[in-house]
């Protein structure tokens, strides 16, 4: 996959663990060569860093699930005893996941064929058959990868319905639904943003990210703590305390941009959605047929794309 | 949880539109299996940060929380159903209340002085089979019966039961339970007090006994008093009948006036129990005697199944334990189905090397509620139609064709259309749950 050829490092970790890996994947069962298998693995190293050191990447590789990944690879390339063990395996979860996804079971069967589609590589490629199966990498469980991508699948068919639904319901109540994110920031005063920005920029990505599942998202405690890895306790504090400081901070910002403090104070007070009411409102009066038309042919637009 | 600033929300909001390649499945996975290096993991979480597509990714492919919860299929109603259990267990209760009561009424007082003092039970075992042999072999066999099914469905019997019964039921359930566990003198007091208050009210029970006398025959009325005498012992067993072996031997004596085969006065036991209870309770020898084995729960529960590593396998409890399922042990010999419960490690061990050599290697199941298809190596084809307690061979064959080679994937969307692939790549499918097969194409 990687178009350059690969770095020597890369090729002297390779066939240094090669004889360990190859016995570790249990190619002989599926009739993987060792050949072939250095081959994918040189393919899976490439993609993971250019740079990396030679302990890095034998740390890599050592962490690979390397059975998985050559289960994975030689269905890919249409091993017969392979697909077997791996619908064995594999069959009865892969639904089971996509039922807990789906929540439905005709929704979660037509998830999982999908799935199964790509796995068996239904696509042309160049008068090729490309499994979905070749992009594993082995670099988390076989099993949490058909799930992701299953969850993958999932999200894009969501957005693309929701998609479709949200254009239906605007053009038939007109401009109600405009967009209002750029109006807004377009006339509002940008200090509070700035402020805001700032304060968001400097938390670590972590917070932001359980800012955003929480707060955005409406993900429970648990789930965050699940997804992050982390006791649920841990979530709970750090969205307490962020709760606390964020507030503290963006006054302070506010201030520092020459606010009064009790400026400062209403400015966070405001909703936002209120402002944007009043903005639509007088862009509404000042051409309420051209705002539509507009957004009409936006909307044709975007459907054609989709 | 407190909340923060609007303004933040809206920052936040707005962030989610940066449009930047989103992170490989792999590395998510990994990402969520905490298997990633601390700097990959940095630029995961700050992707996460501002992209909701992916946070929702995440939380999709996160792993069920005890396996199996969420993707049960809602029970269905299946052979035995509570409604009628409940039934056959009030009905259990009135029989033996019943019973008792009409026995006591007529020696309590010799069993209540006799409890006190007991002999040795050896002593009365002898006696007991030289006077009556018929009657103790019925004895043994429904103190194995009975005695589980009272004491075990008693406390259940409190939760489920219908108002209108509650207050008879629960005369009998407490009685019953406690006079199995412990029998001191207050209990035997007790025992009298309820016998004689249900002999003296006249409850539904009483009638049992005396409206049946007239329908039946001379000698049925004798066996029947006989299993009736009988179905007491289990429970009243410890107080009266090893306490006091003439008295009893006079009972039994009495109440058979001929040698009875211990089956007929087993099948009696079970229409006496059975004519005393309401139409609902028709089921409750049936019921009675499936109590104690294995798979009784299997009619309450649908079990959840899995193939692993060529072993059919069953979850009665929703994929905290799994059991290996042997499909061939009644296909063959048409006896209970054989099950090897897998609980420690050392155990499975053991009775997996004991299933494998008896059953075929297992590549595929599909479950609809009880309705079961197992399929796997040389054209092994297995339906169970009673959630797995009894399995029997199926091989598809149509008029010029039979099913050869392994088969791979089984599809049983609903309980009549099913659909089979094997490795030699053939497509065979029903449309009435397996009675006839056609080969596609």
């Amino acid at each position: 996959m990687s178009s350059h050829s690969p770095s020597p490092v890369l090729q002297s970790v390779i066939s240094e663990l090669l004889p360990e890996l190859h016995a570790k994947a249990l190619c002989e069962q599926i009739g993987l060569s060792a050949q072939s298998f250095s081959e994918i693995l040189l393919e899976v190293g490439s993609r993971y860093s250019a740079s990396a050191s030679a302990g890095e990447l034998r740390t890599f590789f050592l962490s690979l699930r390397v059975d998985e990944l050559a289960l994975a690879r030689a269905c890919a390339a249409g091993n017969n005893s392979a697909w077997e063990i791996f619908l064995t395996r594999f069959r009865e979860k892969l639904y089971l996941a996509a039922l807990r996804i789906a929540r439905e079971d005709s929704a979660a069967r037509d998830l999982a064929d999908s799935l199964y589609a790509d796995l068996y590589g239904t696509m042309t490629r160049d008068g090729q058959r490309v499994s979905k199966l070749a992009s594993y990498t082995g670099r988390g469980s076989l099993e949490g990868w058909l799930r992701t991508v299953l969850a993958q699948e999932y999200v894009n068919r969501y957005r693309r319905t929701k998609r479709l639904v949200s254009l239906e319901e605007e053009s038939e109540e007109g401009i109600q639904f405009a967009a209002p994110e750029a109006q807004a920031s377009a006339t509002a005063d940008t200090r509070l943003e700035q402020a805001t920005d700032a304060v968001l920029a400097q938390l670590p990505p972590e917070d932001r990210a359980v800012l955003g599942a929480y707060f955005l998202d409406g993900r429970t405690l648990a789930e965050i703590a699940r997804m992050l890895g982390v006791h649920e306790s841990t979530i709970s504090r750090k969205l307490d305390k962020l709760a606390k400081s964020l507030r503290k901070h963006i006054l302070a910002g506010l201030t520092r941009r020459g606010m009064s403090r009790r400026q400062a104070e209403e400015a966070i007070e405001v909703d936002v959605r209120d402002l944007k009411v009043d903005i639509r409102r007088s862009l509404a009066q000042d051409s309420p047929s051209g705002s539509f038309s507009k957004k009409t042919v936006e909307a044709r637009v975007r459907e054609g794309e989709g | 949880m407190s909340e923060i600033p609007k303004i933040v929300r809206q920052r936040l909001q707005q962030a989610n539109n940066a449009s930047v390649p989103h992170p490989d499945a792999n590395v998510l996975t990994a990402f969520a299996e905490s298997s990633l290096l601390p700097p990959e993991r940095t630029a995961v979480l700050d992707h996460l940060s501002y992209c909701a597509e992916c946070r929702q990714v995440l939380a999709c492919a996160l792993p069920a929380m005890e396996a199996g919860q969420a993707v049960l299929p809602v029970p269905r109603r299946s052979r035995v159903s509570w409604p009628t259990l409940r039934w056959a267990f009030v009905s259990a209760g009135i029989v033996a209340l019943s019973v008792f009561g009409f026995v006591e009424y007529g020696h309590h007082d010799d069993s209540l002085k006799v409890a006190k003092n007991s002999p040795p039970p050896a002593a009365i075992q002898g006696d007991q089979s030289a006077a009556a042999p018929a009657a103790r072999d019925a004895l043994s066999a429904n103190e194995q019966r009975l005695q589980p099914a009272l004491t075990g469905t008693a406390p259940e019997k409190d939760r489920h039961e219908p108002p209108q019964k509650t207050e008879l039921a629960k005369d009998v359930s407490a009685p019953a339970v406690r006079g199995s566990l412990a029998h001191g003198p207050r209990q035997i007091n007790q025992f009298q007090q309820q016998s004689a208050n249900a002999f003296q009210t006249p409850v539904p029970v009483q009638n049992a006994p005396e409206t049946k006398q007239p329908v039946s025959s001379p000698t049925t009325t004798g066996v029947s008093g006989a299993s009736e005498m009988i179905e007491v012992q289990p429970q009243s067993a410890q107080l009266d009948v090893p306490s006091h072996p003439t008295d009893s031997l006079v009972a039994i004596n009495k109440l058979t006036p001929q040698p009875v085969p211990p089956s007929a006065s087993d099948g009696e036991v079970s229409r006496a129990k059975s004519a005393p209870a309401a139409a609902p309770a028709q089921a409750a020898p049936s019921v009675l005697e499936a109590q104690g084995r294995t798979f009784q729960a299997l009619h309450l529960i649908t079990p959840t199944w899995i193939v692993n590593s060529g072993r059919l396998q069953r979850s009665l409890d929703q994929g905290h334990t799994w059991q290996d399922v042997n499909v061939t042990a009644s296909a063959d010999t048409g006896a209970t189905m054989e099950l090897a419960v897998a609980s420690s490690k050392a155990g499975k061990a053991r009775k997996d090397k004991k299933v494998m050599s008896t059953a075929p290697v297992i590549r595929a199941v599909a479950a609809n509620g009880a309705d079961v298809w197992a399929g796997g190596t040389a054209a092994a084809l297995y339906h169970s139609s009673d959630a797995g307690a009894h399995w029997a061979r199926v091989i598809p064959s149509s008029e010029s064709a039979t099913l050869s080679g392994d088969i791979l994937a089984l599809e049983f969307p609903d309980a009549q259309y099913g659909r089979i692939s094997t490795s030699t790549g053939e497509v065979w499918t029903t449309a009435d749950n397996g009675q006839s097969w056609k080969r596609q194409q």
